[in-house]
């Protein structure tokens, strides 16, 4: 019923295979146990936001950002004042 | 010096009284940081020198304006120590774990800024669970922290340092975060106050997410009234954490003094000793004039589902960020116990599944809050044990993940409903270890909580000893 490996790409977590095993294991589980909650009638409820507030807004003005040194102070991914990121899009010969 | 001042009202008049100055009491939290707390593991960073340049602020501040500077400063001179969560500017921030090792932070949180404003010293930031996941304090990626009353045990989680940092004197305050009990419970192992407050009283802005909708930021103190002077600082809109309002209750001197006991939560599995100290605490109120009620809350038996699925699901969610592109190392240096709830989160979010459990458990919460709405029409507050025991021997937990979440349910019905709760010290038991309480109040009531509190020290006129640290 779990499918570790779809979950762990999902997640885009190496997983080992003794991680693999241990995960399932422990998530049946959780996954068993909290399945209960199926007991509980919620017919008839729509909202599930408790938090009772709704449309907070901001003024749409421009404030100071951050300096460029400081937001990359902390990768170890940059390149000429950017973030450098894995490929997303690989040129492929038709 | 002579001893580290115990409380802030403490503090303003010895200050006053010349018999020390804010430099000479973070020298003595520093000394005693330096001698003891590696037996504790109470605090991943130490601010020295920030702290000094503070307390020099400090007692200039004191210097020109006198008492005055307490009413511009109400926290002149309190040090603080920060959880390892808490952004702090220029100033390394973990969350506990490895994959923020050598983390600096850009910008301090809110909090971080009210407190300074305020005029506290932070000390350091202290040991954590790594991203807040865990009851314990085992869950840290820079060892475990221990309960100050007996280096055996744990001091709970996942606010473990923080905890500690107050019970040991090596601060006077300390913040935490309480997701599913973070603060009320280590604050319960450690013998001190810890306050969580309603959901949306306090900004969330800086603050290293773990469950979005679940998280509460608040405190630690060593008495009720200092938990009260840290929150009305802390308090408040900020324009940059959208579910935060500005509400508080009024209290008279007629009104909160009815007291709900939830019948669910005293079955089997929670451990005589920690029973019979609740019902003492139940009696000395009664014996002092509260209105004592017995009340039912139906739905506790599926809270842990609840908060098991939503927790994580959000958690899996916020850990997403974490690609070691814009900062921190690569997800392969998350721990088990985080890798373990963004999978079990990624699966009940997943397609085919979110609505058998994601949904459904966002329902069972309705239903949850409507349990206590209803309680509170009955009752002011109401009281409850924060723990089925005491603090745990370290490691006797930690192979049963689901042993562990279980532990949790007395404390995780307050962060599913939103409501502010506040655990108490009240004793210590027969192994030597503090015992106390919560109380839980209606949304947004703190003042309920912190008129019931203080009532409870002045009826007890007990205040557990501090642990004797080697």
């Amino acid at each position: 019923m779990i499918n570790i490996k779809h979950l762990s790409k999902l997640a885009d977590l190496a997983l080992s295979k003794e991680e693999e095993k241990l995960y399932l294991k422990q998530l049946e589980k959780v996954v068993s146990f909290v399945s209960h909650l199926e007991e509980v009638d919620t017919s008839g409820i729509t909202l599930t936001n408790t938090n009772n507030i709704k449309n907070i807004y901001a003024p749409d003005e421009i404030m100071p950002s951050l300096p460029i040194d400081e937001v990359l102070f902390n990768s170890q991914s940059k390149y000429n004042n950017l973030f450098k990121v894995d490929i997303v899009l690989k040129n492929k010969k038709l | 010096m002579k001893d580290l001042p115990q409380d802030i009202t403490q503090m303003q008049t010895s200050i006053d009284n010349k018999e020390y100055s804010y430099v000479e009491i973070v020298d003595s939290y520093l000394k005693r940081i330096e001698s003891l707390d590696k037996n504790i593991n109470s605090f991943i960073t130490v601010c020295e020198d920030d702290a000094y340049k503070s307390a020099k602020w400090c007692d200039k501040m004191y210097k020109e304006l006198g008492i005055d500077a307490f009413k511009k400063y109400p926290l002149l001179g309190v040090v603080t120590s920060l959880k390892d969560l808490f952004s702090t500017k220029g100033i390394r921030t973990t969350a506990g774990s490895k994959v923020l090792e050598n983390h600096t932070a850009l910008y301090d949180a809110t909090v971080v800024k009210s407190l300074k404003e305020a005029g506290s010293i932070i000390i350091g930031k202290t040991n954590c669970d790594a991203w807040a996941h865990g009851a314990s304090g085992e869950n840290s990626d820079y060892g475990p922290t221990k309960n100050p009353y007996d280096t055996k045990f744990v001091p709970g989680g996942s606010s473990s340092g923080s905890a500690a940092s107050v019970a040991s004197d090596f601060s006077m305050t300390a913040t935490g975060t309480d997701t599913g009990g973070s603060i009320r419970q280590p604050a319960n192992f450690c013998g001190v106050v810890g306050l969580k407050p309603s959901y949306g009283a306090v900004s969330r802005y800086g603050i290293i997410a773990m469950s979005s909708s679940l998280d509460s930021i608040g405190h630690f103190t060593n008495n009720v009234s200092d938990s009260e002077k840290l929150f009305n600082v802390t308090r408040g809109t900020d324009g940059f954490d959208a579910t935060v309002q500005n509400i508080s209750d009024s209290v008279n001197s007629k009104s909160n003094k009815t007291i709900g006991v939830p019948k669910e939560y005293f079955s089997e599995g929670l451990d005589a000793e920690v029973k019979t100290e609740i019902l003492r605490v139940i009696n000395i109120y009664e014996e002092n004039g509260y209105k004592i009620k017995e009340i039912s809350l139906p739905l506790t038996k599926y809270a842990i589902s609840v908060y098991y699925i939503i927790q994580p699901g959000e958690v899996s969610s916020n850990l997403g960020r974490f690609d070691g592109i814009r900062y921190g190392n690569g997800r392969d240096r998350f721990g088990s116990e985080a890798k373990r709830r963004i999978m079990l989160g990624t699966y009940v979010l997943s397609a085919g599944y979110f609505d058998k459990f994601y949904l459904k458990a966002m329902k069972v919460r309705k239903r949850i809050s409507e349990d206590f709405d209803n309680a509170f029409t009955e009752v002011d507050s109401i009281i409850a044990p924060v723990s089925p025991t005491c603090a745990f021997k370290l490691g006797s937990k930690s192979n049963d993940p689901l042993q562990m979440y279980l532990s949790d349910i007395y404390t995780v019905s307050a962060n599913i409903a939103g409501i502010p709760g506040i655990a108490i010290p009240s004793n210590i038991s027969s192994g030597g270890l503090p015992m106390g309480f919560q109380l839980l109040s209606k949304r947004f009531s703190e003042n309920t909580l912190f008129r019931t509190g203080r009532d409870f020290e002045l009826f007890s006129g007990y205040k557990i000893p501090k642990p004797k640290l080697l």
